[in-house]
């Protein structure tokens, strides 16, 4: 049985799919990252809130792109889950 | 008054308790993290834990090197194994400070690995039942001392068993060390609890000590290691 996602692991998702696709559609970000559309809409608020994503006009369409900010916070929850399932705690 | 402890190993106890304070420091800042990151209860209680056990460590290392830095200026009267009544009060304030310290961190983290808190009370009421049995049964464990030793073994034993089993589970270098991490700080007390046997059992208990926090460092410098995913 699969486990339900923390915010952090959703948060994480959202951005390996922006940084992976070096620039992403939101509807990519939903169909990769499996949210709903309303979920998807809170998740990337709070990312551009942290400064994690940014915005980028491309032909009159809204992308998302990764910041600095963001791949370092990629960086650090990896190494924050490696020490959470060292101790067998959930993240 | 007399001294009971050899004038050595509050030297020697500063150093090993210092570094393990150390080690405790980066597990409190990592635990921290992981409670930054997910906001539950049991990452608090498990942050907490390590917070206490830092500080107990931190209060053993400060009152070993206190006593040692007075011994070492009254080294006349120490040699007859004499000491000012003030120094002996602040190495007992900074033994107990550790003892409660200790068991309140050991505690939170057995705490943070218990899914409902009704579990709790099974290896609790079981610990004390122990604690008082083993209490009245030896005479030589009327003190404080042999009675943290037994309180910390029953508690560490179920953090050693928890973390067996998530070793078992995911089978990594992090979960192994972290594993051998408490089986080693579980050898520590039960070392010093046997310590009326052997004065061999001071030295050994303290380098398992050293091993058990030099593994949980070891497990945060593989865990820091860059990999790209």
């Amino acid at each position: 049985m699969s486990e339900r996602r923390s915010k952090a692991h959703v948060l994480i998702d959202i951005l390996k799919v922006i940084r992976d696709n070096g620039r992403a559609k939101p509807t990519h970000i939903l169909y990769k990252a499996n949210l709903s559309h309303k979920l998807m809409k809170q998740y990337l608020e709070m990312l551009m809130q942290n400064e994690f994503i940014e915005t980028v006009d491309s032909q009159g369409h809204v992308n998302y792109k990764i910041t600095k900010k963001g791949l370092k916070f990629i960086e650090e929850f990896k190494k924050i889950e490696k020490f959470s399932e060292a101790f067998g705690l959930p993240l | 008054m007399a001294i009971l402890i050899p004038f050595w190993y509050y030297q020697f106890g500063s150093v090993i308790y210092m570094l393990a304070a150390f080690v405790g420091v980066l597990l409190s800042y990592y635990s921290y993290k992981l409670y930054e990151l997910g906001s539950t209860r049991t990452q608090l209680l498990f942050h907490s834990g390590f917070v206490f056990i830092t500080a107990g460590l931190f209060a053993m290392a400060l009152g070993n090197l206190y006593g040692y830095i007075n011994f070492t200026s009254c080294q006349p009267i120490c040699e007859f194994n004499q000491v000012d009544l003030t120094t002996y009060a602040v190495i007992k304030f900074a033994n107990y400070g550790y003892y409660a310290a200790s068991i309140i961190g050991y505690g939170l983290i057995a705490l943070s690995y218990m899914k409902t808190r009704r579990k709790l009370l099974l290896p609790l009421v079981s610990s004390l039942g122990i604690d008082t049995s083993t209490f009245v049964m030896f005479p030589f464990m009327n003190s404080y001392f042999q009675l943290f030793q037994v309180i910390a073994i029953l508690i560490l034993s179920y953090i050693c068993m928890k973390t067996i089993h998530n070793y078992n589970t995911r089978k990594n270098k992090y979960s192994l060390h972290v594993m051998l991490g408490f089986v080693f700080i579980a050898a520590f007390h039960l070392l010093m609890f046997l310590l009326p046997f052997s004065r061999a059992f001071f030295a050994l208990a303290h380098f398992s000590m050293l091993f058990g926090f030099g593994s949980l460092l070891y497990m945060l410098i593989q865990v820091n290691k860059h990999e790209r995913t």
